[in-house]
Parts: C-alpha cells; structure tokens; sequence
C-alpha cells in the first residue's frame, strides 16, 4: 500500500469511526476492502485501536439478568468495590475512567477463584521488549514461525515474554540446561531459566540428567519437575494437561487444593472444576523429538509424512454408492494407505479411495486423528482445522505430468506465459471438511493453480463424516458431480491417467490451527528431486502423481 | 457438573471474553453508545442461551461473537427503518472483514496487547486527549474540558489514533511483544 493509499485509507477509517462516512467515501472505503487483503488488516487495526481505546475508557457497565444475581447468594456489600478487569494496562488508571462491571458484582466471589488465575494469563507480564538478558536460545527448529510471521532463527536468544509459535517445531534450551520442545501452536511465557508459563498448545520439558526444579504453570495446574521428562497441554478452554515420560513430577491444581506425584507413564488432567484425574497416557500426544530425516530431505513439520505411492486407482462402483460415510460398499482393493512418520504411524494415517462413473467423482478417507471432527476454522483457513484435500485434474489433454503450477499462472513475464495447465478450471481442488459448529459435512472448490472462482458448498455434492468407535480417527464420504469440476460433458473415462494429488491436515485440539500434514499420491521423480519440499507440492502441477481410471467389471 | 458450578463456569467465561466481545462488536457499531447497549443485549442474550454452548464445539470467543453478529444484525435492520444507517458498510464488506478477522484472529490479540504498550509511550498531552475523548460521551462533551474547539479536539484525535495505528503494527510486526 503506497503512503497515499495507506492515508486515504486512514482518513475512510476516521469518518467510519465519526459515523460520518459520507455515500461517496463509503464506495470508496468498501471497494478497497474488498479488493485488498492488505486495506482490510489496515483497517482492522484502525478499528481495533478505537476498539481497544472504548474499552479501556469505558465508564458504563452492563446489566445481566437479576437471574444471575440470584445464582450466588452474597451480599454486595462483602464484596470488593472493585475487582480488576480482564486486560488491565499497565499505565496508571486515572480515577473513575474505568467502573467495573455492575453486574459482574453479585457474582465476583463465585468467579474471583477463576478470575485470579486468569489474571496470570494476563498481557501486563515482562515481555520481549523488556530490557531484560535472555536466558533461553532456539537450540533447534523444523519450520519454525511465530505469530506476527517472523521465521524462528536458531541461536537467537529469547528475552523473557510471552511467545507465540505459529508455526513448526522448536527446541529451546534455557541456562538451566532445560530444554523445551514447542509445538505450533502454541502460546508460552518464559518467565526465567526455571520457570515459565503455557497458555496454549503443546509443550515437552526436558531437564539434564541430574537436575530438576523446572515449574511449569498452566492455566488451571502447576507441575514440578523432579528430575524428568514431561509434556505439557493447554486447550483454548483452559482444560490442562501434563503426561509423564521419565521420572517424575507434582502437579497441583490451581483451583482446588491438592497435589499429587505423577510416575512414567502418568497422566492427569484438570478440567472446568479444577481437580486433578488420571487419565490415559497416549504417546501421540506430544512430540517429543524431530523426526529423522533423509540427507536433504525438507519434511514440512514433526506430524508429516513421507509419500510412496505413485498413483491412485480409480474404478466404478459394483453397487449404487450411498454418502453416508459408510464404506462397505467400496472395493477396498484400490484403497492406498500412507502415514505420518514415526512415531505417529499408528495415530496419523489415511487410508484412501476413489471411484467415479458418468456422473460423480467418488472420495472416500479413513483418517487417523487423535482429535477427530474438531474443525472451527472458516472461510479459507478451514482446511487448517482438519480436512482432507484432493486435487485433480479432470482435463485428459492436460495429461500426465500436469505442467501448470502456482508461479507459472501468475507469471507476467513474456518468456514464461501462463500456461493452460495453471489456468484450467478443470484442474481443481476439492477441500473437504467437518464444521464442529453446525456437525456437518462441508466442501470448498478452488480452480485452477491461481485457486480462482472458489466456491463453499455448491449445491449437488453430498458428504457424510463418521467418528471413529474408539474417538480416534473418523471416516468421510463424498459425491461430487462432474459438473462442479467443470467435466460434466466430458467425464474422466477408462483408460484417463491424469494428475492427483491429496493432502491430510491434522489440527490441534481446539481445532483451529494445522498441527501436522501429509501429501501422499505424488510423482516419484519429483519427490526424489534433492530439496525437494512436498509441502509446497500443492503448488506445482508436475509433482503430482497419477489418478489412473479403470474399466468397469 | 452440577447447575451452579455450570454457571460459575459459564460467568468466569463471559468475564474473561467481555472485552473481546466489547471489541467484536466496536469493530462493526464504532458508536461506543450503540456498541454499550449492544453488549448488554448480547450478554442478556449469551445469559439466556448459555445451555446452548458447548465447549466442544468451539471456543466461547467464537460462539460468544457470532451472537453478537446476530444482535448487530437486528440493529442494523432498525437503523436502516430509521435511514440513520448512512454508515453502515455493505453485509459482505462486513462479512469479508469479519473473514480477514477470524483469520487473524492472534494478530487482533496482538495488536490488542500492544495498544497497552503503545498508550504509555504517548506523551501526557497525548494520552490526556485520549482519555478526555473516549472518558467522556462525545468529542463535543469533552472540547470544553480540554480547552479547544471540538474541530480541535477531533483532529488531534485523529493524529493520535493515527500514532497509536502506527505503533500497534510496528511493534507487532518488530516482535516487541510477541
């Protein structure tokens, strides 16, 4: 955005905000917001300036029902006058800017519990801009990144603060000779070389031989290592983990009195009511190490695969298909299966299939999923939440190896011209999911390598999802007219080879955030390329593997 | 879990996301009047409905904005009966921003935990401006108290948020408090 834009932009936001946007300003305002990714953030971070000003001059409170008064039988007056808000700042209050809650009153003692642990969450910590000396460096990372986007870079120390990994795999050593192992997503406070804070996601500590000491505190429990190793878990709902691998730890609540010594093997718990329960130890829950890796080999993260299969075979149904995530009806003798590499080859696997005759496209899945059918992620993060991705081309003359891509259908330059291959809209990707909000199937088209015209949920597909027995894993079943691939005159038929690919994405347990990957259906020859970087395939038509349609029987 | 340790848990919910929603619901009614009696419908709202929410279905946050959304929804349609909507932005301008948001869902949070840094390194007329802006009903209400016209007062707002814009994106972007 050129300094003019970004003032113009400024300016649209001020008469928003005034609630004077004149009808010439406001088309204006709205063709830039929806043309430019980079005009919307702008203007949210317009938005959340006034936002986060309102709230924290707000000088009215908010009436709940009297019903709520009613809950805790105790009397305002012994109550405090004022409780502290949720986001205190860190400059003085001035008198009076700042009532509390009116109606939060009558309920404070009941909350104040939760309310005081909450506070440790709270922004006001020292944070990386503090002056402080680091006392912790990224030893290692696969694919590190933090929140704002930054690569995590390896020998860079970190200054007390709250962090937020995005993105990868990290491994973070304290002076205490701690060793953190973060997995993305995760959001953590290194508070000093004994001591830090997991608001969210996964974390593995490891103490040297000898030594212990290491507190952790998570939002609703506090472990004490005791000369061990031991992993760590936080949900968006608070609900708190720690899983025992060597050694032993004490984990106390935070809420309840009480505190206990977990061995190997051990794990607990401690949900919305604060008390501490064993539960089972699962060994996919955490990563513990990175995984090992071929010379020049790039894996795009801990959870991720490495692809064998060439091709997927193709055939018509014996019987009618009925969606219903049922598959008794498929011939399982063309299913291909792929798994992530250990340790995880047990928990994260696809067992895939596919079938067509003169009007669908068939997809089938098992996948192997710790947190099945969690999906709250939207619009075009939706797939990060959990999903299955096929990308085909449905276009016998593009043939096989596709040779569109990403770059190619974006390119401006004379010598390197788009080619039909980057453009089709019979090259598509078929981005299929489970919304956790409405327990629906879901489907997203995006066309071509320039993922143009996307659609959600075009009217003719069916999906069904069905969770595994055991909680571990979940079956989906789709039909997709070969309408909505753009093929409904000319089907694939027997004898077509052209390119596939599919794609597994694993979330985290809140699903909103991708925890792990696989590709699988991939060309051989590019796969064995050295550097070669299978994360990005999606990008680049020629390292797809083959979809071969067979005859019928 | 019994009825009441359901509702405590469902209040020490509603206390810990009120300022999210709060800045939910500034985002698309920037009228903090409008936006105060909307949160109050809302939390009315979420109060009544609370049997409805399902932690494993999604985060409080996400649930908690989407009935907001609705209450913002009702607003609009009586606005637009009254033709005081002139400001209203397109529904799917609206959803488009609501999108980019939930995407960037960490980075609003961010750019929120920096705004805090940002205020401090205001200088005392600065903040002094803000705080008579945003303390008080209106730029009008608030001018004579600062000593200047309201034309006054409302561009040194604006130069203000402006420096506030900047800072909350540079310090994210810098890592400063990530």
């Amino acid at each position: 955005m050129s300094p003019l834009d970004a003032d113009e932009l400024r300016a649209l936001a001020d008469a928003y905000v005034a609630g004077e946007l004149s009808p010439e300003q406001r088309v204006t305002l709205e063709n830039r917001l929806r043309t430019s990714v980079e005009a919307r953030l702008s203007f949210l971070a317009f938005l959340e300036v006034h936002a986060g000003l309102a709230w924290e001059y707000r000088g009215a409170g908010v009436e709940l029902p009297e019903a709520t008064r009613s809950l805790f039988l105790v009397p305002d007056s012994s109550l405090p006058s004022e409780i502290p808000n949720e986001a205190p700042s860190t400059r003085n209050q001035q008198p009076g800017t700042r009532k509390f809650l009116r109606w939060a009153l009558p309920l404070a003692a009941a909350v104040m519990v939760l309310f005081g642990i909450a506070q440790m969450w709270l922004p006001n910590r020292p944070s990386a801009v503090s002056s402080a000396t680091a006392f912790a460096v990224v030893k290692a990372s696969l694919h590190g990144q933090w929140a704002d986007g930054r690569e995590v870079v390896v020998g860079a120390p970190l200054l007390p603060g709250v962090w937020e990994l995005q993105n990868g795999l990290v491994e973070i050593e304290t002076t205490s000779g701690t060793t953190l192992m973060v997995e993305a997503p995760a959001r953590f406070e290194l508070v000093n070389a004994l001591y830090g804070r997991l608001m969210a996601g996964n974390v593995v500590v490891r103490m040297p031989e000898g030594k212990s000491g290491f507190v952790m505190d998570l939002p609703q429990m506090r472990v004490t290592d005791l000369g061990t190793e031991f992993g760590v878990s936080v949900a968006l709902n608070g609900e708190s983990r720690v899983q025992v691998f060597d050694g032993k730890v004490r984990a106390e609540s935070l809420m309840v009195p009480g505190g206990r010594e977990l061995a190997v093997g051990e794990s607990a718990v401690s949900k919305a009511d604060g008390v501490l329960s064993s539960e089972k130890s699962l060994k996919d829950r955490f990563v513990r190490q990175f995984p090992p890796t071929l010379p020049g080999e790039h894996l795009g993260g801990a959870l991720y695969s490495r692809s064998a299969v060439d091709a997927v075979r193709i055939a018509p149904p014996a019987v009618p298909v009925v969606i219903d995530a049922d598959l008794s009806e498929w011939n399982r003798s063309n299913a291909f299966r792929s798994a992530c590499l250990p340790p995880y080859d047990d928990s994260h696997f696809v067992e895939g299939m596919m079938m067509y005759d003169a009007q669908h496209l068939y997809i089938s899945a098992h996948v192997g999923d710790p947190e099945p059918m969690r999906n709250v992620a939207r619009d075009i993060m939706d797939f990060a939440g959990g999903s299955v991705i096929v990308r085909v081309s449905t276009d016998r003359n593009l043939g096989w190896p596709l040779k569109g891509s990403a770059e190619n259908a974006t390119s401006k330059k004379a010598a390197n011209p788009p080619l039909p291959d980057s453009l089709s809209d019979r090259v598509v990707s078929i981005i299929m999911s489970h919304d956790a909000q409405s327990n629906e199937a879901r489907m997203r088209l995006q066309y071509g390598f320039k993922h143009s015209n996307a659609e959600s949920n075009p009217p003719g597909w069916r999906g069904a999802f069905r969770k595994d027995a055991d909680g571990r894993g979940y079956t989906l079943e789709y039909a997709i007219p070969w309408s909505l691939l753009n093929s409904e005159n000319d089907p694939p038929r027997a004898g077509d080879e052209m390119a596939a690919l599919w794609m597994v994405h694993w979330s985290d347990a809140d699903g909103r955030l991708c925890r792990g990957q696989l590709v699988e259906v991939t060309n051989p020859q590019a796969r064995s390329k050295p550097g070669a970087a299978p994360a990005t395939f999606f990008r680049d038509g020629s390292t797809w593997g083959r979809a071969i349609y067979l005859p019928g029987r | 879990m019994s009825s009441l340790e359901s509702d405590e848990r469902f209040v020490a919910l509603l206390l810990a996301n009120h300022n999210r929603i709060f800045r939910f619901l500034v985002t698309l009614v920037p009228c903090r009047s409008d936006a105060e009696d909307l949160l109050q419908q809302t939390c009315v709202t979420l109060w009544q409905g609370r049997e409805k929410f399902d932690p494993a279905a999604g985060e409080f946050a996400s649930w908690a904005c989407a009935i907001a959304h609705n209450q913002v929804r009702n607003f609009w349609r009586r606005e637009a009966t009254r033709n005081a909507a002139h400001s209203q932005l397109s529904e799917d301008v609206v959803e488009s921003l609501l999108a980019t948001r939930s995407a960037h869902g960490s980075l609003m949070e961010e750019w929120h935990r920096a705004l805090a840094y940002c205020l401090e390194r205001l200088s005392p007329h600065q903040r002094s401006v803000v705080e008579e802006c945003y303390g008080g009903a209106s730029i009008k209400a608030a001018a004579p108290n600062a000593g200047r016209t309201p034309n006054a007062l409302y561009k040194v707002l604006r130069h203000v948020r402006g420096l506030l814009h900047d800072c909350i994106q540079k310090t994210v972007k810098e890592g400063g408090l990530a």
